[in-house]
């Protein structure tokens, strides 16, 4: 059970980081294509086909995709001033509730997302520009994106049932981790 | 009317998990969701939801502040910052207020690569404080500096709370940007000032430098120009229009790649880091920016919104009056909520309003983001204050705000003077965008 548990964590794991990577390719063909299209403009008085559209598209990977590791990482942006100053059974009891909510919520925003997705891939929605470009694949991003958000919750959850540590004693733990491998890789 | 009714309530629940350390972006979508469940049920909400979260990402003009952000982080990890900070030094070392003067001129340069005030706190606090810690510059004046020196990255092109307002606000954000650079610089001199003022007052908060000479002094500009010259191919085309603000990012991007690259500053490594990074703080600035939207759309469907607007306009009060009351919401805001947050909160409510009164929405522009800086830099959530924190854990927050105190004062009165005198706002985009 325990190897099980530890599987499926190490996956989820994976799993993120290979969507943060997914992010990143997106920010790297968005500066790509609109260099090219600038660069196309000024050079030849053209412009290249569906930059624009794709661009506004994988800007949708970027804002979904990094939810979960960010959350991983508690880098999500917080106000603490009454909860730090909260005893640690009222924080635990805070972030579980918070928690339970966050994971319900973005589980039925993942669902209705993906719905939305299928639809539109079946009428074959596109962006109209110089040429019509599909936007299932873009639309894919944010259930994608929310499922992952949403498991992540899940997994701070049981992790607080289970050990009672609160998800950014875990982050730091995380964070600390990876510091320590990577002066480790460059050293 | 009924719709209304639940609005307090809504307030009320948001504020509560605001101050719980729930992140900020998710009880914006959370309290905007309950709030549309109140009018609409739950089972529309979240179809609707779910299809307008692709609405709300797929975004042209807003695809520019990632490429912005692309554009700092590998300037930063090109090493830009310590060439800035050894060229100002280089050159200011001398005068009074020495390495302090030099950090708060390389963090104008810096800014021109970077429109993200955290993350102009961040690279300043790793590369100038040990330097000013070194050479014995008071902890609270050095601390103070770089908290508030990275807020200069808020108004100086290309500025991201800029491109956020004229995105909600639907101005210019080519104007925006323009706007922002007198403002910036005048801010950067105020800060000069109060900085060679003070220490000609009191030489040991900062020991002056031995002056450098003629030849390290043309040597530390070497490793700046070509990012400088960057900056300016940046600021110059969105001025000229010759290029969209996304097109402007991404051009500096590349460009800021091609140089650290030349310079051998860039291995294999440092590009994944970079593009993770840069993904990483898009989804964290972003979901914010999603949550706010959807917030601020239940505000709009519960009537909240136009029931503010309306009050406004009914105000008997000067046009001068009624934004300097909004400016006071704004900073009373800005001690509890993060930048973006407060623009979608805000802008939709307070500003069509006030430029139906006949208020330039560039100058309204241009104060909302002032005083998101001061925001960034009040507590008891000056977020720059924690970066600062988090990257110099030596520092307390005590330390950190006591150093802020002064840089404050000059933020108010620059703040003032923009707010009497719309034309430093305004006459740069005048001049560059007549008809």
């Amino acid at each position: 059970m325990t190897s099980l548990v530890t599987t499926a964590t190490r996956l989820q794991d994976r799993l993120e980081e290979l969507l943060c990577y997914i992010s990143a390719l997106a920010v790297a063909g968005m500066m790509v294509i609109t260099t090219l299209e600038v660069i196309a403009r000024a050079a030849f008085y053209k412009s290249v086909p569906g930059s624009y559209q794709y661009v506004s598209l994988l800007f949708v990977y970027l804002i979904y995709l990094g939810l979960a590791f960010s959350q991983r990482r508690d880098a999500h942006i917080t106000i603490g001033i009454v909860y730090d100053n909260l005893p640690r059974k009222a924080r635990q009891i805070v972030q579980g509730v918070f928690l339970m909510v966050a994971f319900v919520f973005f589980a039925a925003i993942t669902w209705t997302s993906a719905i939305s997705t299928w639809d539109n891939y079946v009428l074959g929605d596109t962006v109209l520009g110089a040429i019509e470009v599909q936007t299932w694949w873009a639309r894919a991003g944010v259930p994608a994106g929310c499922a992952l958000f949403s498991l992540r919750f899940l997994t701070q959850l049981c992790c607080l049932v289970a050990s009672g540590e609160l998800y950014e004693e875990t982050a730091e733990r995380y964070v600390i981790q990876q510091e320590a491998e990577q002066s480790e890789k460059t050293s | 009317m009924s719709d209304l009714l639940g609005l307090p309530f809504i307030l009320i629940f948001a504020a509560i998990m605001l101050v719980l350390r729930i992140p900020i972006g998710i009880v914006l979508m959370l309290a905007g969701a309950l709030g549309f469940s109140l009018i609409r049920g739950p089972v529309i909400t979240l179809d609707t939801l779910g299809g307008r979260l692709f609405s709300v990402g797929s975004g042209y003009e807003l695809s520019a502040i990632p490429l912005f952000l692309l554009m700092g982080h590998v300037a930063s990890t090109g090493g830009i910052t310590q060439d800035i900070y050894r060229a100002a030094r280089a050159w200011l070392g001398h005068l009074k207020g020495s390495v302090v003067l030099a950090t708060t001129v390389a963090a104008v340069g810096f800014a021109a690569c970077s429109g993200s005030t955290t993350s102009s706190t961040a690279v300043f606090g790793r590369v100038a404080i040990p330097e000013m810690l070194r050479l014995k510059v008071n902890r609270k004046l050095a601390a103070g500096c770089v908290a508030t020196v990275g807020t200069l990255a808020g108004m100086i092109p290309p500025s991201i709370n800029l491109i956020v307002f004229g995105i909600i606000a639907r101005e210019s954000v080519p104007q925006l940007l323009i706007a922002g650079i007198i403002p910036g610089l005048m801010t950067a001199a105020a800060f000069v000032l109060m900085i060679y003022i003070r220490v000609s007052r009191n030489p040991e908060l900062a020991p002056t430098l031995p002056r450098a000479d003629r030849e390290e002094r043309m040597q530390s500009l070497k490793g700046v120009w070509s990012f400088l010259a960057l900056g300016g191919l940046v600021i110059g085309g969105i001025y000229a229009g010759i290029f969209t603000p996304t097109e402007a990012g991404a051009l500096g991007a590349t460009g800021a790649f091609i140089i650290a690259a030349a310079r051998r500053r860039l291995s294999v490594s440092s590009i994944k880091g970079v593009f993770l990074e840069t993904a990483q703080t898009t989804s964290v600035i972003f979901i914010i920016l999603v949550g706010a939207l959807i917030f601020s759309a239940y505000l709009a469907m519960s009537g909240g919104s136009s029931a503010i607007s309306e009050f406004i306009l009914g105000l008997d009060l000067p046009l001068l009056a009624i934004v300097a009351l909004y400016i006071v919401i704004l900073l009373a805001l800005g001690c509890i909520v993060d930048p973006i947050s407060m623009m979608f909160l805000t802008v939709p409510i307070f500003v069509p309003p006030l430029v139906e009164l006949g208020a330039n929405p560039i100058w309204l522009g241009i104060l909302v983001a002032k005083t998101l800086e001061i925001g960034m830099i009040t507590p008891p959530v000056g977020l720059n204050a924690f970066v600062l924190k988090s990257v110099v854990p030596s520092f307390s927050l005590r330390e950190i705000f006591g150093g802020i105190w002064w840089f404050l004062q000059v933020e108010v009165l620059t703040l003032i003077l923009i707010l009497f005198v719309p034309v430093l706002a305004t006459w740069l985009p005048s001049l560059a965008f007549a008809e």
